[in-house]
């Protein structure tokens, strides 16, 4: 076993490459906490330019095709390009990440035609174009299939109606939607369905912005569709198969580079903001309990860091595939969240509620995570996580199919 | 980045699984937990005969020269039959004990010996006033005569009862709680004045009481330089613990799976209870427990095997037990969450890894012990 990347001298000439280009995009200064995570329109527009800048050069989806305006780069310069993206965060100043909707993408990859890839794709690889993707309604959140909004066609178009809330991540509205509607009102659950990619600018979309306590990705936004008429070569798929273009996953799994990157480095911040900090005339970190409270969650940090190496071990064929460790990562980082907003709490008492700007601890960056803690359904509930997992495990509706249980690291 | 076996590694895995299921079901286990001194020494000589105890032991005193990573990969599945103790405690804890520190004359006659199983040794560190680190040590050795005399008391060592020599922590140095004035030695458990007896408990292991009356030990007995016995200590013990958690990894493992088996097949309210969310959470706290062991250990293994600086080396273990402790124990009582009634029945195996689990939580060091030394390591 080796824990340790190695980089060859091309790949170090790749590194320093990527991190000249980056320091003349990204903001010089350091970003407080709050401003980077709702994002004013002027950094918003600022953002876009980035990512287009980035799409000229294929790293805006870095391990995409190149013919369908991806990188195409391998895996060691994927993790290169990610790397240096960390380091510009670490240092608390502000880029936009390549962060591509995998979910966007793996619909079109897997059932858009050859020319929806063209018209659809290609755009969004490039960085040129930002969908939304609306899926969540005010009465379906974990249970998706159970949308009630609609598109019932006529002629070369679909007519759209209802409503999608949560969506969104900017402080403007984006290019398009990725929308999933009900296509026919009389067929089974799951098979009901169509996913459309709606122009944004069509007569008839209502925006409402979100007035919500937390969001760890931006903006939120209700947003209605009034008798939209969506060009049917919008339709991705065949009509009634939306629900399996929504969940379609890509053969090769993108983002595994991204899982080699650790998160959660606030802890180190705040391990090393405790060392510095006095209280009673002492640092904070010599108090006993504030002491185990830190090795915990500095093992916690750790957990994050080697099952994102597992996981990336594991989509590089190192490891067999078992099939609950996805969830699993993404379940810890849900599950950690609240238990380091109470060791905050903890450790800083009401100092780690504040947002004044002279007075907020590093960079704001505590406030947002005791205020974020609460915040863990995005993506799916840790619930709806761990029905999943139960699934990879053989348990539940996955009781009875074979869980993959070769020789472990074999 | 590669956290793949080696090819070798993966035929070593499945040999010592095949050896397992043939030679070491859990109702032999049963039966070594219930005999007088939990021990079998038709078991002893089958498992030094696949040559297991000279792994990882220099190649010059019989040995076989592997990584510690080779090694673990045999007591992980060690630790998912849930193999007595006494294999680690003899061959990995004295056997590198012994190999870093010893004397050329004390090598060459003991590692090929315990190599090949026919010497077994056990260490006594932990005291009445239980602990691992160097306060925890008093047991006091006088130096008259060209002899060293011991007085006081060892406790809760385990596989005391059945072998022919002893590691002894003992406190040479004038000061009670520092790490300057320790020698190890090595002591004949029938040495004149040295009584021992089995204490009774719920326990994996044998714990043993071992009273020390005027208990000579000659020089020539001492291992390493007198009074620097905890430096000596420190890498061996290190290498141990991260074995001891591959141990554990396998133990996890194997609660994993028993209890998912359980769960798929145990059959009420007309369903199998594995169909029920509550017992669902407790598998997935079972499968993250056990993905939490396995990867600290790993990335223990791997630091000490690439010899990385010492302090990397100290943390990334501490982190690791402290980690498998938790991790252990933690499946087993999950386990008997999702067994109830069948769990605590002798006529089912849950018990006695769940047993096992409780025994070594404290062993070389619980959680809190191995935290405390993280803060300390991270400047805290």
């Amino acid at each position: 076993m080796d824990f340790e990347f190695h980089f060859s001298e091309e790949l170090e000439a790749f590194r320093r490459e990527v991190r000249g280009f980056l320091e003349t995009i990204a903001l010089n200064e350091p970003l407080p906490h709050a401003a980077r995570t709702l994002l004013t329109p002027e950094l918003y527009y600022r953002g876009r330019e980035m990512q287009k800048k980035l799409g000229e050069r294929g790293w805006f989806a870095p391990a995409y095709p190149r013919e369908y305006g991806g990188g195409g780069l391998d895996t060691e310069h994927c993790l290169i390009l990610y790397q240096e993206f960390a380091r510009i965060e670490e240092e608390g100043r502000w880029v936009l990440l390549p962060e591509v909707s995998g979910i966007h993408t793996a619909g079109l990859m897997a059932y858009g035609t050859e020319d929806q890839k063209r018209r659809l794709l290609t755009p969004l690889l490039r960085g040129e174009v930002i969908g939304w993707q609306c899926f969540t309604e005010p009465d379906a959140g974990s249970d998706l299939a159970s949308l009630k909004s609609t598109a019932m066609q006529d002629g070369d178009v679909f007519i759209i109606n209802g409503t999608k809330v949560f969506v969104g991540e900017d402080p403007v509205p984006p290019d398009y939607f990725y929308w999933l509607a009900v296509t026919d009102p009389a067929a089974p659950r799951h098979e009901n369905l169509g996913a459309f990619f709606i122009p944004a600018d069509l007569p008839g979309i209502h925006f409402q912005p979100l007035d919500l306590i937390s969001s760890v990705t931006g903006q939120k936004w209700e947003v209605t569709c009034e008798d939209v008429r969506c060009p049917a070569d919008r339709l991705i798929g065949e009509k009634n198969k939306g629900w399996q273009v929504s969940q379609a996953t890509l053969g090769v799994e993108r983002g595994g580079e991204g899982s080699a990157i650790p998160r959660n480095r606030f802890i180190l911040k705040i391990i090393e903001y405790c060392k510095k900090t006095l209280h009673n005339r002492q640092p904070l970190s010599k108090d006993p309990v504030i002491q185990d409270l830190l090795v915990k969650l500095y093992i916690e940090y750790h957990v994050g860091r080697l099952w994102g190496l597992r996981n990336f071990a594991m989509t590089k064929g190192q490891i067999p595939l078992e099939r609950y460790t996805g969830t699993q990562s993404y379940l810890h980082s849900k599950r950690l969240a609240p238990q380091l907003g109470k060791a905050l709490l903890d450790i800083l008492g009401p100092s780690a509620l504040v947002t004044d700007p002279e007075l907020q601890l590093l960079m704001g960056e505590v406030e947002y995570q005791v205020r974020n803690c609460d915040c863990t359904h995005f993506g799916g509930t840790p619930e709806m996580q761990q029905i999943m997992m139960a699934r990879g495990l053989g348990l539940g509706r996955g009781a009875g199919r074979k869980v993959n249980r070769q020789v472990a690291g074999g | 980045m590669d956290l793949s076996l080696t090819e070798s590694q993966k035929m070593l895995k499945n040999s010592a699984r095949e050896f397992l299921k043939q030679e070491c079901p859990w109702t032999e286990i049963k039966k070594i937990d219930e005999s007088q001194n939990g021990f079998s020494a038709e078991l002893w000589k089958k498992v030094a005969e696949m040559g297991w105890l000279a792994m990882h032991l220099p190649e010059e005193y019989g040995g076989m020269g592997c990584s510690l990573t080779d090694l673990a990969v045999i007591y992980e599945e060690m630790g998912q039959a849930l193999l007595p103790g006494v294999f680690f405690s003899s061959s990995v804890l004295c056997g590198l004990i012994l190999a870093s520190s010893a004397t050329e004359k004390q090598k060459a006659e003991l590692l090929p010996a315990i190599g090949c199983g026919d010497e077994i040794l056990a260490f006594a560190l932990t005291e009445p006033d239980y602990g691992w680190g160097p306060e925890n040590i008093s047991l006091k050795a006088s130096f008259r005569n060209g002899k060293f005399v011991l007085e006081g008391v060892k406790s809760f060592v385990p596989d005391a009862q059945i072998v022919d020599k002893l590691i002894c922590a003992v406190r040479t140095g004038r000061y009670s709680s520092s790490e300057e004035g320790i020698s190890l030695l090595l002591v004949d458990s029938g040495s004149p004045g040295l009584q021992s007896r089995q204490i009774a408990a719920f326990s994996g292991e044998r714990f043993n009481e071992l009273i020390f009356n005027s208990v000579e030990v000659p020089e020539s007995n001492l291992i390493g330089e007198v009074d620097k016995g905890w430096l000596a200590l420190k890498a061996p013990l290190n290498q141990a613990t991260a074995i001891l958690c591959s141990y554990m990894v396998g133990g996890c493992q194997h609660l994993l799976d028993m209890t998912v088996q359980y769960a798929q097949t145990r059959v009420q309210f007309g369903q199998p209870i594995g169909a029920f969310q509550w017992v669902q959470g407790y598998i997935i706290e079972q499968a993250n427990q056990l993905e939490k062991c396995r990867w600290f250990t790993a990335e223990a293994l791997w630091k000490l095997d690439s010899h990385k600086p010492e302090s990397e080396q100290d943390e990334v273990v501490s982190l690791a037990k402290a980690v498998a402790s938790e991790a252990f124990l933690e499946c087993g009582h999950l386990g008997h969450e999702v067994h109830a009634g069948i769990g605590v029945d002798k006529k089912y195996p849950l018990y006695l890894y769940s047993k096992k689990a409780k025994t070594l939580y404290s062993y070389l060091g619980d959680p809190y012990f191995h935290r405390r030394r993280v803060a300390r390591l991270l400047g805290l």
